[in-house]
């Protein structure tokens, strides 16, 4: 078995490499790599359940790994069907994260992993409704703006009923179930938002994210309070296409830290931890320091899964759960990892460019905004670029809301896409009746 | 209108895909700077994955600088130690534990440069998969040498100034690192304490060098004079040279020739706690430095506010200032080197990269280094240091006696000589003086030079 792992990590980098190219090849010239498969990743996922059974028993690995493994390849077979050749990319790059992220939830915390599948299968269900939804939304835009005064509701509900986790008192108890209403506010944000800025009206949605910021930052969860702000600039770019904006934002943050410093401990030590772990390896620079030793220990190809030790690193389940990866996946797997969002990115600023609807676009960049900016903070505060913020991975970590919610967001941009192509077509085929008469 | 408006959007979007990249392209930077710097930070009492890595490498094996072989693996996989006594302080152990070469290199000799191609030699033609090697910079042969004559307690170092590399460090009473229990419940003689980087001494008089230098900036030192009546006054105490002896009138070159104490402890009372404690810090003898090695940094017993009686004897160097013989060596290899403190180092290789020298901090200017060798050559030549003299080989040295609460003297003696670019220093516990110090380094300079 230590043979069957040595060599799994070093086949691991090359179905994350061999599955870049693929969708590489499939967004740039719209046709697969001949000899590459997109299916290689089911290759991974069920290799890494038979290493990972050896850990947990044969019973729960593979009955997970075999259970997912069916759900994923039904899935796809499903959804691709009908899908455009981004909305493919998008879609492989989603099962891809996720993949991954179940397998290190299973080796971290079965049960976690086991409840975090279910909130895959609902997540995915939940598509079904999309449909529906969007058109809804599409025909009744003005009715955002009370879904963000419920939003901002719901948020204000965690001074009175919310639980602390870690410290930051983000979470509601409903019905024996935890979910973190910010998450949920970030979907109905990004929609009012492009309700308010395709009417060109500022004030009011400034208002609300001023609101929606200072909820967070007395609710002490700085890392909700910065993705909204930088949500917020991002759209504020988007529509006056001024680059000040960036840098503006950028000095706000920086101040907004200097001040946070002074007046909120929990804000200071996040910033003595980033600048020196080292000298206060103790407490403060614990988590850092944990994540910095399993990033470097993890080397190029990594320990091989099962072999290195994520148990000791502080969070591994949802903030750190990409130095759980740089550990056992190795760097370059990292790497990987990091050009899958660049993917994503990528494939919906082709949508925005296809995208004749300015209401669509503002959508879809705040999508890719909310998506690869968080991905930044949690990862730029596992390498210590960053002071560490205190949120998710998006797909990867461990977090029911955060994965309903981003799952809904990118495909709503894929739906944004299909409708589209369903527009060009039949305008297509109007032209051709044209021609004919 | 509508049209250029669009453009618009997609430049934007663009543009905050370019930001995006950017940002991550950041994080992959810091990613492999953390590999890349992972040697630095992987060695942490706070990783639990030091000690307790499950790999499939064998340990690698140990070198001394002629590649003559230290230590290896049994068949069983325990450490063979080929002279477990005379490179215990050095090696180290890893069972019960670890310490020396054994746990600063633990990561290097558990994981090998290319495990791929070495797993699959391993599956395929049955070859062993072994860490990386460390390589000492220590020569057995001399290590082996002093480790047979030295018979006090005491240590011995020697180091190549130019480099700061060490070609032999002993430590007595030593101890078998198969063996570790029964040799920590020996509390009276510590044989796992490395007297050599660990051990705290007065100086004695070697501190007189460090005093000659603080002077040297202070006061016109070269015009100074001094009449020695065997006996000088201050305040409350009274401080004799050696046995009384009257030295008469003295500079600074007679005096530290015959190492004169009324003369060194007047230079102190001249410069005063502030100027002395200044020289001493930029000396930099109570700073940390890197070393391969468990070591403790030398403790300075005077501060601004100290009284009279401890600031002359700071001067002579008694007095409640603590020194390791391993800075004496490093001070020492200043002077001789012309004025650069070397970062100790005990490693030449690691696999098949070479440990660099690296200096600490030009301490000395190229005068006061020059100053100080031709005081230091003259104690070899008609001073307390004369049964070390050798026709044929220009020495320099200083020797110390340093009074201690624990019995007879501890003997100081450090020594150098530029064109073989070596340096020691040693100290022997309770050795009554500095004589039977000044043989041993006869007998190493001769077995060297041989």
């Amino acid at each position: 078995m230590d043979y069957v792992i040595f060599f799994s990590k070093y086949l691991f980098v090359f179905v994350i490499t061999s599955f870049l190219l693929t969708n590489l090849f499939l967004i740039k010239w719209g046709k697969k790599v001949p000899f590459f498969n997109y299916e290689i990743i089911f290759v991974m996922h069920s290799l890494a359940f038979i290493i990972i059974s050896r850990d947990i028993g044969i019973l729960k690995s593979l009955g997970l790994g075999f259970l997912s493994l069916i759900f994923f390849v039904l899935v796809s077979r499903f959804l691709k069907r009908t899908m455009p050749d981004i909305g493919i990319v998008i879609f492989n790059c989603v099962v891809f994260l996720l993949d991954t992220g179940l397998i290190m939830l299973s080796r971290i915390d079965f049960y976690l992993a086991a409840k975090q599948f279910l909130w895959i299968i609902l997540s995915m269900g939940l598509l079904i409704l999309l449909p529906i939804f969007f058109d809804f939304t599409l025909k009744f835009k003005w009715l955002s703006i009370f879904y963000m005064i419920g939003g901002i509701f719901l948020l204000g509900m965690n001074f009175v009923y919310g639980g602390q986790i870690n410290g930051a008192m983000n979470w509601l108890n409903l019905f024996g179930m935890k979910f973190q209403p910010s998450e949920i506010v970030k979907f109905i944000y990004i929609f009012y938002l492009a309700y308010a800025l395709e009417k060109r009206s500022f004030i009011l949605p400034t208002f609300f994210s001023g609101i929606i910021i200072l909820f967070l930052v007395l609710q002490k969860d700085l890392g909700g309070a910065l993705i909204f702000f930088i949500l917020y600039a991002s759209q504020i770019y988007f529509v006056s296409g001024r680059k000040q904006i960036f840098i503006a934002a950028f000095f706000l943050i920086l101040i907004g830290f200097i001040i946070g410093y002074f007046i909120f401990p929990h804000v200071k030590v996040r910033i003595i931890s980033w600048i020196n772990p080292w000298d206060n390896i103790r407490d403060e620079g614990y988590q850092i320091a944990q994540s910095l030793f399993a990033i470097g220990s993890g080397n190029l190809f990594g320990s091989g899964l099962t072999m290195g030790f994520v148990k000791y690193i502080p969070v591994s389940q949802s903030d750190f759960i990409f130095s759980a990866i740089c550990e056992e996946f190795g760097n370059i797997f990292a790497c990987g990892i990091i050009f899958i969002f660049i993917l994503i990115a990528f494939s919906i600023t082709k949508i925005i460019i296809l995208c004749k609807d300015l209401f669509c676009s503002i959508i879809l960049n705040g999508t890719m905004s909310l998506i690869c900016f968080q991905t930044f903070l949690i990862l730029g505060g596992c390498v210590k670029l960053i002071p560490l913020t205190g949120i998710v991975l998006p797909f990867v970590s461990y977090g029911g809301t955060s994965l309903v919610v981003n799952t809904l967001l990118l495909a709503c941009s894929v739906f944004i896409l299909m409708k589209r192509y369903k527009q060009i077509y039949s305008a297509e085929l109007f032209d051709g009746e044209d021609n004919e008469k | 209108m509508v049209k250029t408006m669009k453009n618009d959007y997609e430049k934007n979007s663009q543009f905050i895909f370019f930001i995006i990249s950017v940002c991550f392209v950041l994080i992959i930077i810091f990613l492999f700077k953390t590999v890349f710097l992972k040697s630095d930070i992987l060695p942490n009492s706070y990783n639990p994955r030091i000690g307790n890595e499950n790999v499939l490498t064998q340990r690698g094996k140990i070198f001394d600088v002629n590649e003559n072989l230290l230590a290896d693996n049994f068949e069983n996989g325990e450490r063979n130690y080929l002279y477990p006594e005379v490179f215990a302080h050095i090696i180290g152990y890893k069972n019960d534990g670890a310490a020396g070469i054994e746990k600063k290199y633990d990561f290097e000799l558990s994981h090998s440069d290319n495990d791929f191609i070495g797993v699959l030699k391993e599956i395929f033609l049955g070859e062993k998969l072994y860490g990386k090697d460390v390589y000492l910079s220590v020569d057995k042969n001399l290590q082996e040498f002093i480790f047979s004559i030295l018979k006090n307690k005491g240590s011995i170092i020697v180091m190549h100034p130019s480099s700061g590399k060490i070609c032999a460090m002993v430590s007595k009473p030593s101890f078998n690192p198969n063996d570790i229990e029964k040799f920590k419940a020996d509390k009276k003689n510590a044989p796992l304490l490395n007297r050599a980087t660990q051990g705290l001494y007065p100086p004695g008089s070697v501190f007189k060098i460090i005093t000659t230098i603080a002077a040297m900036r202070h006061i016109n030192l070269s015009e100074f004079s001094y009449k020695c009546t065997g006996i000088e006054n201050f305040g409350k105490d009274n401080i004799h040279c050696f046995n009384s002896h009257v030295h008469g009138k003295e500079n600074i070159k007679d005096a530290f020739t015959v190492s004169c104490n009324t003369f060194f402890a007047t230079l102190g009372d001249i410069l005063g706690n502030k100027n002395l404690l200044t020289q001493i810090k930029n000396l930099r003898v109570d700073k940390n430095f890197n070393f391969e090695l468990e070591h403790n940094i030398c403790s300075i017993g005077l501060n601004e506010d100290s009284d009279r009686s401890e600031l002359i004897q700071t001067a002579i160097g008694q007095g409640k200032t603590l020194v390791t013989p391993l800075y004496m060596a490093m001070i020492t290899s200043a002077i001789a080197n012309g004025g650069t403190i070397m970062q100790p180092s005990i490693t030449q290789r690691i696999g098949n990269k070479f440990i660099a020298a690296k200096k600490i901090a030009t301490i000395l200017t190229k005068d006061e280094a020059d100053f100080l060798t031709d005081l230091m050559e003259e104690v070899v030549v008609s001073g307390t240091a004369k049964r070390v003299y050798m026709k044929d080989i220009k020495l320099a040295g200083k020797t110390g006696s340093a009074e201690n609460p624990l019995g007879k003297d501890h003997g100081w003696f450090v020594v150098f000589n530029k064109e073989n670019d070596f340096a020691i220093s040693i100290l022997l516990e309770n050795a009554g003086g500095s004589v039977k110090a000044v043989d041993l380094a006869r007998q190493i300079i001769n077995f060297m030079i041989k």
